[in-house]
């Protein structure tokens, strides 16, 4: 490769005297150490496309660009660096769109790389034109439109730094085409490092200390920018010292392992009920890498009322945006929680009560009938699978069935459209996650419903043999909705019945994955058993229950208090 | 509602007046007045008058959220924000 030899790829540099924009994508690319990007080729890509032979660029050629956009961004999740996705103008563009708003509202690295109709050409409704800088502009960190071929080494740089930097986030790079066939002297490769993010001031710092030893009950509140700013192990040692009970929101699980003493769970809407009994009892509030999503919070006005919040963050925007802050920690989230220097805290009762209400809490796994139960399915699965294991997953019930059940030990094993909660993102995401990591065990777990939004990815896993474990929950339902309306909408059931679903194995097979199905509850071990033992891509298809719901749950609108069960 | 006056000092990169306005509208705020004065070449700065749509609208943290965006220098209000808020932040 030529990013690990310096002077060769200089001197191969100079003996090219010129190159066309295309070629400096690929080479800005590669100075940026990317060796795997996901695409899918079209009208005004193809001067890329064109380029990319002979190069070091592994491209995944994915069967649908949203695809190749929710795999880049699984691929930065599970790597810490920024995934690449590339796409034509027009339909290829829009078609990414749904998994640059996924990586927008995850904050999650990436590099979304759209065809453009030639600049002279643009704003009249050529062929496949659609204004992709304009329509993604509220859902990017930022975007470029590349106008002058020898900026393109800057541009690339530039756009790598602004993702990977403070709050990461999506960034778009819109290339027209007659840009990107232009023949341009080669420019100097440029390389910039992530910017460093701010350091904390040590005035809140102290601040937050004070209000940590006054707390009687406090809590521990991980968001998702707890692993985004690597900060996960600091925190650890902080609470392995301070005992603190900690809960986490959906992107946040795996920061503390989830057998571990002072972990209660999930919070918000299906979280746990020790996890939201604890908040809401709290007395401080310690929240690191989190923002006050609906989801986790329930109804805002009572949630955790008596709280003192001390907020740390990397984003200054996120202080106050919902909740009223005590003590605010912006800066370097890494940083704060290394100074943030606690003793043991004096709060042992506490910590007892936390306990008794895990305890008392507890999920049970005792279900009636000879059916399939997915909570138990999925917490044996978690169990036994290697160390290395990691969940991709899509949305609706068995989505949050993961979160609730299975172990998680590490942030990067829990792969999950939080924000923008985006069905179809299962598949892809175990496509990114596997090729990022090769030797996990990665493991897709979607639904009936979901699985068809991006069924098309089998070829993908089929033709790169990509060794991609499928767990396919079929409730011949969209089973989330039907919840909702079964409890909050008088039993209207309209428009959440998949009985006339394909034979899943058989569509897998047809892909040419290995697939089986089963349906009781003998049949389980098994199944986790030959998943486990498959090298190859495998499919699980599992008929469980459409009556089947999520518990425990709180309604929407209603206090985290008010949680319903069973 | 009342009105306020935000001045945003930005680089004039391609876009970036759509992307102000756009952040601007979608974080709950109507625009009233517009102004850009003529400036040099590596600085605009942009004079808008907005009204939240809604009373739960905090400008401190508009504020914070046109800040963060990349090529924005500074952002001026006429209203001086809560001091508690403006010493964390
Ligand atoms: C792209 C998209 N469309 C619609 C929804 C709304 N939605 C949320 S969950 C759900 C049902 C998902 O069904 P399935 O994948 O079978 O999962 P289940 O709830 O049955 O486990 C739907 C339609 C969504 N989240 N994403
Ligand atoms: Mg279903």
């Amino acid at each position: 490769m030529s990013a690990s030899n310096p002077d060769q790829s200089e001197k191969e540099r100079t003996a090219t005297s010129s190159q066309t924009g295309a070629q400096l994508v690929v080479k800005a690319l590669q100075d940026q150490g990317v060796d795997l990007v996901f695409g899918y080729p079209g009208g005004t890509i193809m001067p890329f496309y064109d380029a990319l032979p002979g190069s070091s660029l592994r491209h995944i050629l994915v069967r649908h660009e949203q695809a190749a956009a929710f795999a880049a961004d699984a691929y930065a999740r599970a790597t810490g660096k920024a995934g690449v996705c590339i796409a034509t103008s027009g339909p290829g563009a829009t078609n990414l769109l749904t998994g640059i708003a996924n990586a927008f509202l995850d904050s999650v690295p990436m590099i979304a790389i759209t065809g453009q109709v030639p600049t002279a050409v643009m704003g009249t409704d050529a062929f496949q034109e659609i204004d992709i800088f304009g329509m993604a502009m509220p859902v990017v960190k930022h975007s470029f439109l590349i106008r002058k071929a020898e900026e393109i080494p800057y541009i690339i740089a530039r756009a790598f730094q602004i993702a990977t930097s403070g709050r990461p986030g999506p960034v778009l790079i819109d290339l027209p085409k007659d840009i990107a066939q232009m023949q341009v002297p080669a420019p100097a490769p440029a390389i910039l490092h992530p910017a460093p993010t701010r350091q904390p001031a040590m005035a809140d710092i102290a601040d937050a200390i004070e209000l940590l030893k006054t707390a009687k009950q406090p809590v521990l509140y991980i968001g998702g920018g707890v692993a985004k700013s690597g900060a996960s192990k600091a925190l650890r040692s902080m609470n392995e010292i301070a005992g603190i009970p900690a809960v986490a929101t959906l992107t946040g699980l795996g920061v503390l392992p989830t057998g571990s003493e002072n972990f209660f769970g999930m919070l918000g809407m299906h979280g746990s009920k020790a996890a939201n009994i604890l908040v809401q009892k709290s007395d401080v509030l310690l929240v690191c890498g989190a923002r006050f999503d609906d989801r986790a919070t329930g109804k805002l006005d009572s949630f955790a009322a008596d709280a003192r919040v001390i907020h740390l963050d990397c984003d200054p925007a996120e202080i106050s945006k919902l909740r009223h802050v005590d003590v605010a920690v912006p800066g370097s989230l890494k940083a704060a929680i290394e100074q943030l220097k606690v003793q043991k805290l004096n709060i042992e009762p506490w910590r007892k009560q936390a306990k008794e209400l895990r305890r008392q809490f507890a999920f049970d796994y005792h279900a009636p009938g000879s059916g399939v139960f997915a909570p138990a399915f999925l917490e044996k699965l978690s169990r036994r699978a290697p160390s290395n294991f990691v969940a991709t997953c899509d949305v609706g019930q068995h989505q949050m069935w993961v979160a609730q059940h299975c172990s998680f030990n590490r942030p990067e094993a829990h792969l999950t459209s939080g924000g923008l909660g985006a069905m179809g993102y299962g598949i892809p995401a175990g496509i990114g996650a596997k090729l990022a990591n090769p030797k996990d065990c990665v493991v897709t777990i979607t639904g009936d419903g979901s699985v068809m939004m991006n069924i098309q990815e089998l070829a993908t896993i089929r033709r790169y043999g990509i060794g991609l474990k499928i767990v396919l929950f079929d409730n011949s339902a969209l089973g989330l909705v039907r919840q909702w309306q079964e409890l909050f909408y008088e039993q209207n059931f309209s428009e959440v019945d998949l009985y006339d679903n394909p034979d899943f194995a058989s569509v897998a097979r047809a892909f040419g994955i290995e697939a089986f199905t089963v349906s009781r509850r003998e049949q389980v071990d098994g199944a986790i058993e030959r998943l486990l033992k498959t090298n190859g891509p495998v499919l699980a298809h599992v008929r469980i229950d459409p009556r089947e719901n999520v518990w425990p749950l709180v309604p929407p609108g209603k206090s985290n208090a008010e949680m319903m069960e069973s | 509602m009342q009105t306020q006056m935000l001045t945003i000092e930005f680089s004039p990169e391609e876009g970036a007046i759509i992307r102000l306005l756009g952040l601007v509208e979608r974080r709950g705020y109507e625009v009233k007045t517009i102004n850009l004065p003529l400036t040099s070449k590596n600085n605009s700065s942009l004079d808008i008058a907005i009204i939240a749509r809604d009373a739960s609208r905090d400008i401190g943290v508009l504020q914070r959220q046109i800040s963060r965006l990349i090529g924005v220098q500074r952002v001026l209000t006429n209203i001086k924000t809560n001091e508690t808020e403006a010493q964390n932040v």
